[in-house]
């Protein structure tokens, strides 16, 4: 892209609240009209009783569908098993990739036939689309890289997680509304900090994988300074991003296994020094009832950025 | 046409592939590294692990996990080799959120790499990174250890001095 445009990371998600066994739908995703998109891989979730990965891949592995490019013109001549191309449904960050990458221009519209078939209903199926919006220079500040500096691996938590065994976000019992916005991940006073990765999750092994002590259906919006989103609406913390410690992809036998990569945010997000990202975190657990407040713990990874 | 490498090797050094290992079991003899074993019932922190660097050349870190751990729910702080800490604000962070590898995938899907550390970070020869681990499960520490730690990527040898070709390292064509 040269330096003549600005890339902003961005998911767009198609919220399906029900699906029946057996149907077909098409239905349009309509397009923020500030600035162009490109699509660069894709994921889909629904909201299952059962924790982990297993939950998914299980309430998903019928799931078919096809999009739309950017004119508006059917991808594929009929719809294809997800699962068949990405195990993971492309969660965890690992997204499936769309290559080549479309562009989508501002005010667009991604329409998108879902056949739901397999044996049981949707509900609350997400589909979604990674990507990163294109903005014209001027359009939104630019915060980058001083001249000269030295960067400085670096991991850092949530607000206020200053000291072991503290926890980030406590996230109230279950049920629609339980709700906490504005979190504030802030930089050091003393260096830029430029967020590469960013990894959520819980833990709690007295109770998994059937105790009370964990989560199913939480979804974080981030937000920058000035509260501009990075999404249109709320994305699920395991589908973007995830991590060992999240009871919803946890290995009941006992097996640790990490997150992918793990998850990466793409463009990187640059925070200037004393500045911050805003995120706000839903829970909607109300479908299974009887879960307690969780302590969900953030982790931003990438460098700081010292000015020379 | 020239290979290309994220991180390409200096002229005039040669990189050799290297995971430098630490091991909180007994049997594993000279990886053996005590401080990984946190007292059971303790609630302290375990601080100032030193994890050494080999003599014989820097080494650039580049990737780190702990491996089979059988304490699952700890948390972590670094110090590179110069002091610094790796942690903003000297926190902990819990491992589970970047230095657990997906070893082990039962639902299919591989494994991944090991958490990749950017940039990369210089450790002279016979230098000290030091860990910092805290318990997260309850308020003291419960059974089993953080197992093994890998510190995985290259050590940098200088060409025309010998080192290059010395030891273990077979310098190609």
């Amino acid at each position: 892209m040269g330096d003549n445009f600005q890339l902003r990371h961005f998911d767009y998600v198609l919220q399906v609240p029900s699906l029946p066994a057996g149907d077909q739908v098409r239905l349009p995703l309509n397009l923020d009209t500030d600035s162009s998109f490109i699509l660069r891989g894709r994921a889909i979730h629904t909201q299952t009783a059962t924790p982990n990965l297993a939950g998914q891949t299980v309430a998903l592995t019928n799931y078919f569908d096809r999009f739309t490019g950017p004119d508006n013109d059917d991808l594929a001549d009929g719809l294809t098993r997800f699962s068949q191309e990405s195990r993971i449904l492309g969660q965890y960050g690992l997204a499936l990739p769309v290559r080549p990458p479309m562009i989508y221009p501002p005010g667009g519209t991604i329409y998108v036939d879902i056949l739901n078939g397999g044996g049981d209903d949707y509900t609350n199926l997400e589909v979604y689309f990674r990507g990163q919006k294109i903005f014209a220079p001027g359009v939104l500040p630019c915060y980058t890289y001083p001249e000269r500096f030295y960067a400085r691996p670096a991991w850092a938590g949530a607000q206020g997680w200053t000291s072991p065994g503290s926890t980030s976000v406590t996230l109230t019992p279950s049920g629609q509304g339980s709700v906490v916005r504005d979190n504030r991940f802030q930089a050091s006073s003393f260096a830029d900090f430029v967020a590469r990765t960013l990894s959520i999750g819980s833990f709690d092994p007295a109770t998994f994988p059937d105790g009370t002590g964990i989560y199913r259906e939480v979804h974080i919006q981030l937000k920058d300074m000035d509260g501009r989103t990075y999404s249109n609406v709320p994305v699920h913390v395991d589908v973007c991003f995830g991590a060992y410690g999240s009871l919803a992809v946890g290995d009941s036998s006992g097996v640790p296994y990490g997150n992918w990569l793990p998850p990466l945010l793409t463009p990187e997000i640059y925070i200037p020094a004393n500045q911050f990202l805003l995120y706000d975190l839903y829970r909607a657990d109300g479908f299974v009832g009887g879960l307690a407040p969780v302590d969900l713990q953030l982790c931003f990874g990438g460098a700081q950025i010292f000015r020379k | 046409m020239t290979p290309q490498f994220v991180a390409p090797t200096p002229e005039g050094y040669r990189d050799v592939d290297f995971d430098h290992f630490y091991d909180s079991l007994p049997s594993s003899g000279p990886l053996y590294l005590p401080q990984l074993n946190p007292t059971i019932g303790d609630p302290s922190p375990i601080l100032n692990i030193p994890l050494r660097i080999d003599a014989d050349a820097p080494f650039i870190l580049r990737s780190m996990a702990f491996e089979r751990s059988a304490l699952l729910n700890f948390s972590v702080r670094l110090r590179d080799p110069f002091g610094n800490f790796l942690m903003p604000d000297d926190q902990f962070i819990p491992s589970w959120l970047f230095f657990t590898p997906s070893n082990a995938d039962p639902n299919g899907g591989g494994c991944a790499p090991l958490p990749v550390i950017d940039p990369e970070i210089y450790c002279p020869p016979q230098s000290v990174i030091y860990l910092d681990i805290a318990t997260l499960s309850t308020s003291t520490w419960a059974g089993g250890s953080p197992g093994r730690l890998i510190l995985r990527g290259v050590k940098r040898y200088k060409l025309g001095d010998g080192s290059a070709c010395g030891g273990e390292v077979v310098c190609g064509g």
